[in-house]
């Protein structure tokens, strides 16, 4: 029996899609492990975007609140339909789907959002902030991310009109109000951007991201001709006037905008479910303007055989008032053109001869709304945690990519009675980080510092503190706290000849960041600074390690049996003896007076394990300033 | 001495009365006889070449990692690579690349892939890599937890009530499993 190294079994897993990952957390523990791994999640996603969509399906007939999903795959076998049991949400409706995250939003109130990731079932409410009292009242909403921020935003355009009886009688016609909220997933609160000259189309559930701006049509305008193309910038939050396909004629007919592989696409409706399908081929350039796609009338075999009779319920749900007869959902990896027909029937079209096939899958709803939904996001999550208070304390995350790596460090200055998390960031060639080597070339970095605050005071959010000019070697995985610094071992710098690894420091009281001599075996250095050689450990190999030197399959899908490293130091026994950890299977104290190796066991003692320096403490972190 | 691998690569260029070729010794001893260009698509053996100065034609490269069986099946997939390129060397002719990679995989049992992909891996040949990977990711997609346990021959450390809880919890990605 052959067994695969962690990296290529990460590999293989990141081809699934996402339903065979969470099944396989129940083969053993390491896997269920693994498959919480943010590397994991990562390449998935990556892999995701340049495989075809994920759909959710929502379901609303006869039962509501239903969603399912489906991975469209080459082998047409394969594909089925997965329900997706939901957390008990009021009646909702998608308002938009983005990196692995669902925007839902409460059907009757309009005002209670939720940000859902269907996959792993996490949810979290957004505040309210609409007056609901405001005569016509309507609503138009956005969800996006922004690669540059690396933030998901909801933007709500709240419509309303002040109630007849304030009216001035010559104001009359154009009384609408506006007001544009703008919320930033984990901010406490909603912001106001003031007013709006547009007035938007709603156009749940398909959000059009392209170019980090979302998109909207208008609505037709009194004293001119033609709709609008409006786009919002999720980073700098301004509207802004996309020029729109065709002239003359076309500048009259009514258009829905989607996005297709990154482009900006603009549908336009004729006679007969007929499409035109026009896509930007150079975002802002109303010259690059192209009609893609002609979709001629096709009435899928779903909708000629649909019972209408038993639909007569369903003609009144929301999706089928709102829906237009034909919805372009996106472009498939074999460029057929994804449209879904009147709630009922997924098909693909191809342009090159012109035919239609009808998706069926088992399992499939009778009448649904589709989502085009990409993978989740993977999110590095912090948390602090006292053991044996079992206090724990969860820190803002941030979003992972696989050209971002990032290191950590946490201490607590005796000084200023502040515990800190030091976070280093690296922006790194993408690919390159997928291999396990250490040498990927650093473009960027940026370190930032978060000062823990007792629980209940305002919000705990990082500073930057500038750009962080060394590359930390991350396999030496733990820095070390002394003195109020935080040390780590960096790569020599680039114009440095001498190629030895160097130490840094940062200082968590005054946040300075400072190199620190340490020992070179091949110069005169030695002989200037204080470094002296205090001990001297000699091989050895503890008893355990000869007797089973065979690694047990499970333990190499750890984190643990991929880095490297044989021998750490942990600290000094009050005996004068140093206690160190071999291979992550041995405790060993080392006798320095009599040159001596004692290898500790414990009862209860783990096969496999990492150890780390503690002192314990009752300091619960609510209060953890006071100490 | 002399022959360096820059020098030799551009005589035997101009001079086409004999192909190159490299030896590679596999783990259990045998010696196989690989003609250059396909020799070089093993990333391995590549810079092994372009790193060692003093290497010579007679010199017979160990492969320590590296079994005759899971040899043999690499060479095939390089040398129909190679052919693909000889014959084409602008675009591949995908259809034959896919109709030639499907029969190449279909042979092997689960066994014999893991065994290839070990052997990639060490070797260092990232397209076949990324293929095998693929392959793997197809035949374990959709199909049962026990299957996958043998398929990466991982024990179930599971308690029978752990196991029965987690089914509970992601019972919804059950659904539609093939059989084995």
């Amino acid at each position: 029996m052959k067994y695969l190294p962690r990296e290529i079994v990460l590999d293989i897993l990141s081809r699934l899609p996402v339903t065979s990952l969470l099944q396989f957390k129940l083969v053993c523990k390491a896997w269920h492990n693994l498959a919480q791994d943010p590397l994991l999640a990562s390449i998935h996603f990556q892999r995701a975007s340049e495989n075809n969509p994920c759909l959710i399906i929502h379901c609303d007939h006869p039962i509501r609140n239903q969603l399912y999903s489906v991975e469209l795959s080459d082998n047409e076998e394969d594909q089925r339909v997965n329900k997706i049991r939901v957390p008990i949400f009021p009646e909702f409706k998608i308002i938009g789907s983005c990196k692995g995250l669902l925007c839902l939003c409460d059907y009757s109130t309009r005002d209670s959002l939720y940000a859902y990731n269907p996959f792993t079932r996490k949810y979290m409410e957004l505040p309210k902030s609409i007056d609901e009292t405001l005569y016509d009242l309507s609503v138009v909403f956005g969800f996006g991310f922004s690669q540059t921020t690396k933030e998901y935003k909801v933007v709500k355009v709240v419509y309303w009109r002040p109630p007849p009886r304030d009216r001035h009688p010559i104001f009359r016609r154009c009384c609408l109000q506006s007001e544009v909220q703008i919320f930033t997933l984990g901010k406490p609160a909603w912001r106001s951007l003031g007013k709006i000259p547009y007035h938007l189309l709603d156009q749940e559930p398909s959000q059009v991201l392209v170019n980090g701006r979302l998109h909207w049509s208008t609505w037709p305008r009194r004293y001119r001709i033609g709709r609008l193309l409006i786009s919002f910038d999720l980073e700098d939050e301004q509207f802004r006037e996309v020029p729109k396909p065709g002239s003359g004629s076309l500048e009259r007919l009514h258009f829905d905008v989607v996005g297709i592989r990154g482009y900006l696409a603009a549908v336009i409706h004729q006679n007969y479910g007929q499409l035109e399908i026009w896509v930007m081929k150079e975002y802002n350039v109303k010259e690059s303007w192209i009609k893609e796609y002609n979709v001629a009338t096709h009435v899928s075999r779903g909708l000629e055989q649909a019972d209408w009779k038993s639909a007569q319920p369903f003609r009144n749900s929301k999706f089928f008032r709102k829906s237009s007869f034909v919805r372009v959902l996106g472009l498939l990896k074999n460029g057929t053109v994804l449209l879904e027909y009147k709630c009922r029937s997924l098909v693909t079209y191809d342009q090159k001869d012109g035919t239609f096939n009808d998706l069926a899958f088992p399992g499939m709803p009778y009448w649904f709304e589709t989502v085009v939904h990409e993978g989740p996001s993977p999110m590095n999550e912090l948390y602090i945690y006292n053991p044996f208070t079992c206090d724990h304390l969860e820190l803002p995350g941030s979003t992972l990519y696989l050209d971002k790596q990032q290191v950590f460090g946490f201490g607590f200055h005796p000084c200023t009675k502040e515990y800190k998390v030091v976070k280093i960031v690296y922006y790194v060639n993408a690919l390159r980080a997928l291999s396990p080597r250490e040498n990927s070339t650093v473009k960027i970095s940026e370190a930032y510092i978060l000062t823990l605050q007792p629980q209940g005071s305002s919000s705990t959010t990082s500073r930057s503190i500038g750009k962080f000019p060394y590359t930390i070697i991350r396999w030496v995985e733990s820095h070390v706290f002394f003195n109020g610094r935080l040390h780590w071992i960096f790569w020599p710098l680039y114009h440095d000849t001498s190629k030895c690894f160097q130490s840094m420091s940062i200082d968590l009281a005054d946040e300075q960041l400072r190199e620190v001599l340490i020992p070179d075996c091949h110069e005169e250095i030695r002989r200037e600074n204080s470094w002296s050689r205090e001990f001297y450990i000699g091989d050895y190999v503890p008893r355990r390690l000869e007797l089973e030197p065979d690694v047990d399959p499970s333990f190499s899908l750890s984190k643990l049996y991929n880095r490297r490293g044989h021998v750490k130091m942990l600290c000094l026994l009050k005996s004068g003896e140093i206690l160190m950890e071999y291979k992550y299977r041995v405790l060993v104290s080392y006798d320095p007076k009599s040159g001596t190796f004692k290898d500790l066991s414990f009862p209860g003692m783990l096969n496999w394990f990492e150890t780390f320096v503690h002192v314990g403490s009752l300091n619960w972190i609510d209060t953890l300033i006071d100490m | 001495m002399s022959s360096s691998i820059a020098s030799s690569s551009s005589s035997s260029s101009s001079s086409s009365k004999k192909e190159k070729k490299i030896s590679l010794k596999t783990s259990d001893g045998e010696v196989f006889e690989v003609e250059e260009p396909v020799a070089m698509q093993l990333e391995i053996v590549r810079s092994f070449f372009a790193d060692n100065e003093d290497v010579t034609e007679q010199t017979v490269m160990p492969l320590p990692n590296v079994s005759t069986a899971a040899m043999h099946g690499i060479l095939e997939y390089c040398r129909a690579h190679e052919e693909f390129r000889r014959r084409m060397p602008e675009a591949a002719p995908e259809e034959e690349v896919r109709a030639f990679e499907a029969g190449y995989v279909d042979r092997k049992s689960n066994e014999e892939l893991k065994e290839m992909i070990l052997a990639a891996n060490y070797l260092n040949i990232s397209k076949l890599l990324d293929f095998l990977t693929g392959v793997a990711a197809k035949r374990i997609e959709n199909k049962s937890v026990e299957y996958v346990r043998a398929f990466f021959g991982v024990e179930n450390d599971f308690t029978p009530e752990e196991e029965a809880n987690l089914r509970r919890e992601y019972e919804w990605a059950f659904e539609g499993v093939d059989e084995d």
